[in-house]
């Protein structure tokens, strides 16, 4: 981001000087989800401790059984394109709605968008543990299953929490309008999603593309 | 229909009932400690009807203001070191008589040790460490409140709940007895189907949550809201110590709350994390454990270490020696405290190699506390040191500490580890570090910081009588412990076989006795201050002739702190503007002050957190789906209600401000000589001052 | 223009994302074997630096450096639990 040293308060899209009160307020906001987010990613990074010390079973289903391959791509596909769509709602916002708002439509395309992927990285997901649990893998069979389950589990209810809260932001900025606290909380969602992708890296290289090699 | 309602609880749950059904003696101590619950709230009930006091505990309980949550998380403390007292003297009192087997069941002893372990770290020590930090750190930065209010009040109603959960353990089930490590398979579902270690994991799993929160809350406000010309560098050494220690909670909590699901993952869903089956390997619950359980020993004494800090300069008369040095040796501690964790296992398996390594880490990091002990030394040096209070604690800190940490770099050793581990020597080393460390620089924290809030000192005399009691407790109470563990005596057992032991543990017991002497002293000292207090009072603000920023205010502090945010070019900033006399000069210009207004946030979370605790012990699924849901509602809830502040007028603030500043330039002060007497009204008066 | 920088800021990093993602997924489909997990770790640790260079904004200047550093140590914290995890964990299988 080329903002001119000094005008980049925060992580993530900064607001900028045209959004005048709002973007010395999101310093210590988003500065605080930022701090936040560390913590959440050490116990997400607990998780993968386990999960890499804990072996499959001869008896039980492991990855080669268990993975599918294309919807592991599509997963990653959703997900990848929806943090690009959530960056363009940022966007949206610093760009046409400093000073007075502006109409919110084309914000909440994107984000609604953004929520559409999130969906469907869901139900891919939810299809794929239903399949695993089918085919003999539920995480009550093995140390690894439980493992699994719950690494993959914790993050995709991590983008449930965070579905619900982009449908709270739409509701807010069309209720509200887009006033400087969903201005903020927006930029923090923003934060949340792209960790989520983040996280995500490590989970399809490791867990899903490391299991198959 | 019962089932669905109230899940596995029934009639016989409750000790009461467990004790007029089948009395033993174990039953009369429990059920007489649970009667306290429901019979101390009905006295708590009946006060606040009697006095009217209704009113103001709502204000307290919906209050964001960092000095009123920091007293609360202090109260809850010393209401929760009550029990903790009464539970170690249970068992020191028990093992006195403990040869082939005490007055206590071993079902019970167990209980004891767990609860006594967990309620003293998790709902003693760091409520009254995050207390201090709540009241101190805002005043030491030139702040008007932390980053995040309302997150502050969170924290406080997410500790309330896991209190709330250990008690209710008492009256309702039982608790674990696992432990404060709680180590499956042990606590797995296969060998304890019941209620105890479910609420082991909620209750530490969720105060866990909101000590996360506390760390993200101050290490936010210390990088974001230092006033004007306060450098990183420019720090005192509490608030050095309280951002190391927030550092510590980010990174170190996350692994409990990992391992807390997923033993709960265990335990409700029948995972295979820890069983002994499956695939499933009890070493990770023990290395996940511990990678949180060393840094939060560190959590636990790093703030006292602020404390002898301020302490030591205030007291001598003198800047404190070192500064740039211990600055790095707080945050040497902080990152070797996650180098070291596998200490607290060298019996489990390993190799050497891998034992040398961690052994050798946590030697080091003997080295940064060295420097900070001898730092303080150095600035007693050559000032004039008055044995006041905190400094009696900050004595008894030097020499007692000091072995404590001498006996944690011989359990560093591996091979004496083997012989060492899980014996009554470590029982000793924890302790000797616990109470001369965390449990002493708390006192002297409070006796030191007290008068600022409350506006009036606390008794001398009786608080020199409690510091003397706790000290001669605890070497009565733990050092003959040394010796029993080198001989051989497990801990955590409720007889012993040996003779040879029975004196030990004779002065053990009658230690621990001085110990519940010393802690009602603590509420004696209370109580009679409160009684004294307008002889007491100290209107000023600086009753011990501070040096830094959070003595610049009146005693009772207002709620905006400072009536303008004051602007620092140094360390030590109030004693360099009372040297040059500039303290107490008038402003100009007072402008309007925005605080944010009470909310009932923090509260409505923690009955809700109480109610999800409460119904996943007892399989009340229905109260725990309210309940989530209703966290979830009430967050999205005040996602849409109107931000409400309270704007205190300049006019106001000016009266107030003005008449201190006025009083200040027209009174003398006093000197350091009537520190103690009623002369100080916390006016410091320019006294001989050795090192500036 | 600074707008269309910002838009073409995310663009960027959504196209080096792409292709740091197909890359070890044909390897996987395709390859397989020792070799490829070692170009899996590059591609995931560079996809993670172009997320927090080009999504999340992060940079070596001004305020964005301390906001680096925080993840820095971060990191080093990961590499400290998750590897002494990998490394005692280990230790003891090897040993049972």
């Amino acid at each position: 981001m080329s903002a001119p040293t000094g005008q980049s308060l925060h992580p993530g899209l900064n607001l900028g000087e045209e959004h005048g009160d709002d973007h010395l307020e999101a310093e210590t906001s988003v500065f605080g989800f930022w701090v936040f987010m560390m913590s959440d990613l050490v116990t997400f990074g607990m998780f993968f401790a386990v999960f890499a010390t804990t072996v499959p079973l001869a008896c039980c289903p492991g990855p080669k059984e268990l993975f599918d391959f294309g919807s592991i791509a599509w997963q990653t596909a959703f997900l990848l394109l929806s943090s690009v769509t959530s960056g363009m709602a940022v966007l949206t916002m610093k760009q046409e709605h400093g000073g007075r708002g502006a109409c919110t439509k084309k914000l909440v395309f994107w984000l609604l968008l953004t929520v559409l992927l999130g969906c469907g990285f869901l139900y891919r997901e939810i299809s794929d543990f239903i399949s695993m649990a089918a085919a003999g893998g539920p995480p009550t069979r093995s140390g690894y299953l439980s493992a699994l389950w719950s690494l993959v589990g914790l993050h995709g209810l991590h983008v449930t929490g965070g579905i619900i809260w982009c449908l709270v932001i739409v509701v807010g900025v069309l209720v509200r309008g887009v006033d400087r606290r969903w201005k903020l909380a927006l930029l923090r969602w923003a934060v949340f999603w792209h960790f989520l992708d983040v996280v995500w890296i490590f989970i399809f290289s490791f867990v899903f593309l490391g299991g198959l090699l | 229909m019962f089932e669905a309602l109230f899940g596995r609880l029934t009639w016989d749950s409750i000790i009461l009932v467990q004790e007029f059904e089948d009395p033993n003696l174990n039953t009369f101590i429990t059920a007489g400690a649970a009667a306290m619950l429901p019979v101390g709230g009905a006295l708590v009930v009946a006060l606040l009807f009697w006095m009217k006091w209704w009113k103001p505990l709502f204000e307290w309980l919906t209050s964001v203001d960092h000095k009123k949550i920091g007293t609360m998380y202090i109260i809850f403390a010393v209401i929760m070191l009550f029990r903790g007292v009464v539970e170690g003297i249970l068992m020191r009192v028990n093992q006195a008589v403990g040869l082939n087997g005490g007055f206590l069941s071993s079902d019970h002893f167990n209980q004891l040790f767990t609860t006594h372990g967990t309620n003293m770290i998790f709902f003693v020590a760091m409520p009254f460490l995050i207390g201090l930090i709540n009241i101190v750190v805002p005043l030491q930065i030139g702040a008007r409140d932390v980053a995040f209010p309302k997150l502050n009040q969170i924290s406080l109603g997410l500790t309330a709940v896991g209190g709330f959960l250990i008690m209710i353990s008492l009256l309702v089930g039982e608790f674990s007895t696992g432990g404060w490590t709680g180590y499956p398979s042990f606590t797995g579902r296969l060998i304890n189907p019941g209620v105890g270690p479910d609420y082991y994991i909620l209750s530490i799993g969720i105060a866990g949550l909101g000590s996360t929160l506390t760390g993200v809350n101050f290490a936010v406000t210390i990088y974001k809201m230092r006033t004007a010309g306060m450098s990183f560098m420019r720090m005192p050494l509490f608030t050095w110590t309280a951002l190391c220690t927030s550092i510590l909670l980010i990174f170190a909590m996350p692994p409990l709350t990992a391992c807390c699901l997923m033993l709960g993952l265990d335990r409700y869903l029948g995972f295979h994390f820890f069983t002994n089956d499956m695939g499933g390997n009890l070493m990770n619950y023990i290395n996940l454990f511990w990678m949180f359980g060393h840094p939060e020993v560190y959590i636990l004494i790093l703030p006292a270490f602020g404390v002898m800090s301020e302490i030591a300069a205030t007291f001598s008369g003198k800047r404190l020696y070192g500064y740039v040095g211990l600055v790095a040796a707080t945050m040497c501690i902080a990152v070797l405290s996650f180098m070291v964790w596998l200490h607290h296992f060298f019996t489990m398996g390993q190799s050497t190699t891998v034992n040398a390594a961690f052994g050798i880490a946590t030697l080091l990091i003997a080295i940064p506390t060295g420097v900070k002990i001898y730092d303080w030394l150095a600035t007693l040096w050559g000032g004039r040191v008055r044995f006041t209070t905190p400094m009696l604690y900050l004595c008894g800190f030097f020499v007692l500490f000091a072995i404590g940490g001498l006996s944690g770099v011989i359990l560093a050793n591996p091979t004496l580890d083997y012989q060492l581990h899980n014996s009554l020597f470590l029982v000793a080393h924890f302790h000797n570090v616990i109470i001369p460390g965390t449990l002493f620089g708390v006192l002297a924290g409070i006796y030191y910081w007290f008068p600022k809030i409350y506006g009036f000192r606390l008794l001398d005399g009786y608080s020199r009588i409690t510091a003397f009691l706790w000290a001669f407790g605890f070497i009565l109470a733990f050092l003959p412990l040394y010796q029993v563990g080198m001989m051989g005596m497990t801990r955590r057992t409720v007889a012993y076989e040996n003779p040879a032991l029975v004196p030990w543990m004779v002065v053990s017991g009658i230690g621990a006795l001085f110990l519940g002497l010393a802690f009602t002293f603590v509420l004696l000292t209370l109580w009679r201050s409160v009684v004294n207090r307008k002889k007491l009072m100290v209107p000023f603000g600086d009753p011990w002739d501070g040096r830094t920023l959070e003595w610049w205010t009146p005693a009772p502090t207002p709620e905006w702190n400072f009536a303008v945010l004051p602007k620092v070019d140094g360390r030590d900033a109030f004693t360099e503007a009372k040297a040059k006399g500039t303290a107490y000069q008038p402003i100009e210009k007072y402008e309007d002050i925005e605080m944010p207004a009470n909310t009932y946030y923090g509260l409505i979370i923690a009955a809700l957190g109480s109610g999800l605790g409460f119904g996943l012990v007892w399989y009340m699924w229905w109260l725990a789906i309210i309940c989530f849901l209703g966290c979830i509602v009430t967050v999205i809830t005040y996602a849409f209600l109107p931000e409400r502040k309270k704007i205190i007028p300049a006019a106001e603030v000016r009266e107030i401000d003005e008449a201190w500043r006025r009083a200040a330039r027209e009174s003398r002060g006093v000197t350091r000589d009537d520190e103690c007497n009623e002369a100080n009204q916390g006016l410091a008066r320019p006294d001989i001052i050795t090192n500036p | 223009m600074k707008k269309s920088k910002e838009l073409h800021h995310y663009l960027t990093g959504f196209a080096l994302a792409a292709v740091l993602t197909i890359i070890p997924f044909t390897l996987v489909a395709t390859v397989g074997g020792a070799r490829s997990y070692i170009v899996l770790v590059f591609c995931a640790i560079l996809q993670v630096i172009v997320h927090f260079r080009f999504f999340l904004h992060l940079s070596f200047r001004g305020q964005q450096k301390e906001d680096l550093q925080l993840v820095l140590f971060t990191g080093f914290i990961l590499f400290l639990m998750i590897g002494g995890t990998i490394w005692v964990l280990g230790d003891l299988y090897t040993r049972m």
